[in-house]
């Protein structure tokens, strides 16, 4: 089982969305891990078959992304996607069924399974524009997996689930890792720490770094400090480094941040995050999203 | 292909579950039953005073001409006509309010707009100068009438006597006949027919832009038919909407009118309702014609707006842009003289729906083959439909 992307760019008049991206996905969960456009959305677009590549190719076991076949071996929860507001839940799951080919019966069976999966089950025959943010995407990761799909891309799934449904949510894709590929995107560092085996970084149309949560942290590894000092020294340290967390405690101010060597005397060294790694990354995208 | 059915089933779906479309679709029943009843409302007024409503009034005018009916039009009808209206005195008001009129001339109403059409008469009052002889010649004079008016046109010679033989194949005498239901429901059939190009405009104009303004089209075109079985099974939505659409609304309209006006009169020849046209048809052959071409135009009308869903981001332009197409046309008069474009602005959809064009003098010749014009209506239809649904087909599928 292989998803070969080879030199794939998307450029749009004279800004290059996602910049020739080669990557061979086997087996496993991949998280996608970058700031708002990076191109990330881009690139699963593509690996969609939904966005035509300005040029590069992408194939899964030799098969083309523009193929049925292709398409017959792929789920896909895109970020921002509608449904149809007078279906009910069941309704919407049996369509989207038949788009994937399900026969009636097994597509029938098939909804029921996973609306009890998604906690769907007692809210099936509501219409879906009586629900909430967090059911929508619960139902709109129901339809992804409908096909059992040997690659799963997923667009910010964990957008508008509550913490258990995230859990929840985490569990599913551990599981449905283990014999498909799996990709997911997502602002929230820890769901990918914990479910992606692999980890993309992408910044500028392009994946900076990739590997495993140890070896990618490794990156900023003796990088991170903790340390807690007066306003002054604070105000210093912040213009200096990348902040990944500042608390206020009485008259004293709580840092942690990323710098080469120990910025006070106090300073401890301590264990990097994917968190840290992300905004140290990310430190001059998105200005207007800084932590100061 | 069970799964294509199912398919077309989920595209019908989407229609009807707006509660939108079921009452744009109740309101279109309502509206074209009430106005194949439009004439019978209301009452006829003499001198400020109700004479008689409007529905009584049809039943008098069916009951003469029931009356009349079986018989030939011939020097016999057309001398009692012509004897009925020199009853009528000078008048400076309408001659239809007189008592005259309405005692002797009513029954041959008909009769005398056959007379007038046939023998050129724009006035009432020259039909009394009509002799007994001018009437036995009815036949020669209104042949005389055809093919002057063929020889006004501009057509080319080769068009000009094919419209002439055409005429020729007119079965002569005619039998007369009540066909106040058919000549009725021929009028009703235009405002129906448009109608139809709205409601199809509206209910089918989400086909494809609905998917994007949804945001469903990702979901559906990386989906596994999503770039070929659920297209098709859209265009098939579409068209047979269009379809079951004219066949409900013209059945709307013939079963109302027929039940009120009377369904007599489909064998009587056309010529009955217009007295100079060129084509052998009966009444009934020409209601078949006329509701193909309806068909043909609303087909043309639905591929329009599929090939505008699948390029446009929003089913609102689409319809913005039918009603532009369906509305503007009415209000351009294209004059016959460079027969050439006003064939070709016949042959925009909402044009299509006029019965005296369909059943026209006019011959076409193509390039060398001559040809009706309700048969190029129905080829043009559908060629750019075979044309305009692939577009529609590829602009879904590629849409990025």
């Amino acid at each position: 089982m292989e998803l070969i992307i080879d030199r794939l760019t998307k450029q749009y008049k004279n800004k290059i969305a996602v910049d020739r991206i080669s990557l061979t996905l086997n087996k496993g969960v991949y998280g996608l891990l970058g700031a708002n456009g990076s191109g990330k959305t881009t690139l699963m677009r593509m690996l969609c078959g939904v966005l035509k590549p300005t040029s590069g190719e992408v194939k899964f076991n030799g098969i083309d992304v523009s193929q049925e076949e292709y398409r017959d071996s792929l789920g896909y929860l895109p970020q921002d996607f509608g449904y149809y507001p007078e279906f009910t839940a069941y309704e919407f799951l049996l369509y989207m069924a038949s788009l994937k080919g399900l026969a009636k019966q097994s597509a029938k069976d098939k909804a029921k399974e996973l609306l009890e999966l998604v906690s769907l089950s007692d809210s099936a025959k509501k219409k879906i524009k009586t629900y909430s943010g967090g059911m929508k995407q619960r139902l709109g990761i129901a339809q992804a997996i409908l096909n059992n799909p040997k690659i799963l891309i997923l667009d910010e799934p964990t957008a508008g689930l509550d913490p258990k449904e995230r859990v929840r949510f985490r569990n599913l894709i551990s599981q449905l890792g283990t014999d498909r590929i799996i990709l997911l995107s997502t602002h929230i560092v820890s769901d990918i720490e914990n479910i992606a085996g692999m980890i993309l970084i992408m910044k500028d149309g392009q994946i900076v770094h990739k590997g495993g949560l140890d070896e990618i942290i490794k990156a900023i590894d003796g990088r991170v400090f903790e340390c807690t000092v007066d306003a002054g020294e604070a105000g210093k340290l912040i213009s200096m480094h990348t902040i990944t967390n500042f608390r206020q405690e009485n008259d004293k101010t709580f840092l942690r941040l990323i710098c080469d060597k120990s910025p006070c005397e106090n300073a401890i060294s301590v264990k990097a995050t994917l968190e840290d790694l992300y905004l140290y990354y990310f430190k001059e995208v998105n200005t207007d999203e800084k932590l100061f | 292909m069970k799964s294509f059915f199912r398919l077309i089933g989920f595209e019908y779906k989407k229609i009807f579950k707006k509660r939108s479309n079921i009452v744009i679709l109740l309101i279109a029943v309502f509206l074209t039953a009430f106005s194949s009843l439009g004439p019978l409302m209301g009452n006829y007024y003499i001198k400020g005073e109700i004479f008689e409503s409007n529905y009584e009034g049809m039943k008098r005018d069916r009951e003469y001409i029931r009356s009349l009916s079986d018989r030939e039009v011939g020097s016999d009808i057309l001398s009692e006509a012509i004897g009925a209206y020199s009853l009528i005195p000078p008048t400076d008001g309408k001659y239809t309010d007189t008592d005259e009129y309405q005692r002797y001339a009513r029954p041959y109403s008909e009769i005398n707009y056959i007379i007038r059409k046939s023998y050129g008469m724009n006035d009432w009052k020259e039909v009394k100068s009509l002799t007994g002889k001018d009437v036995k010649s009815f036949y020669d004079v209104r042949q005389g009438a055809v093919e002057r008016s063929i020889e006004e046109t501009t057509m080319s010679p080769a068009e000009k006597s094919a419209s002439v033989s055409l005429s020729r194949q007119v079965k002569t005498p005619f039998a007369y006949s009540y066909t106040g239901g058919y000549t009725r429901f021929f009028s009703q059939m235009y405002t129906t027919a448009i109608l139809i190009c709205f409601i199809c405009s509206i209910c089918i104009a989400p086909l494809f832009s609905g998917e994007y303004t949804d945001k469903t089209d990702s979901l559906i075109l990386s989906s596994k038919y999503g770039k070929n079985k659920v297209i098709h099974a859209k265009l098939i939505t579409g068209i047979s909407f269009s379809v079951l659409l004219t066949i409900m609304l013209t059945i709307v309209s013939y079963v109302t009118v027929m039940m009120f006006f009377g369904r007599e009169g489909g064998e009587a020849p056309i010529q009955i309702f217009l007295p100079l046209s060129i084509h052998p048809f009966t009444i009934v052959q020409a209601a078949l014609l006329y509701f193909t071409i309806v068909l043909m135009g609303n087909l043309l009308s639905a591929a329009i707006v599929m090939l505008l869903s699948a390029r446009l981001k929003s089913p609102f332009m689409v319809m913005v842009i039918m009603t532009v197409i369906t509305v503007s046309p009415m209000f351009i008069n294209i004059s016959e003289n460079t027969l050439w474009i006003y064939h070709l602005f016949n042959l925009i959809p909402v044009n299509m729906f006029y019965l005296s064009r369909i059943l026209d003098k006019f011959s076409i010749d193509l390039f060398g083959l001559i040809v009706q014009p309700y048969e190029v209506t129905v080829i043009f239809s559908v060629a750019l439909g075979i044309i305009l649904m692939p577009l529609a087909y590829s602009g879904f599928k590629k849409h990025n």
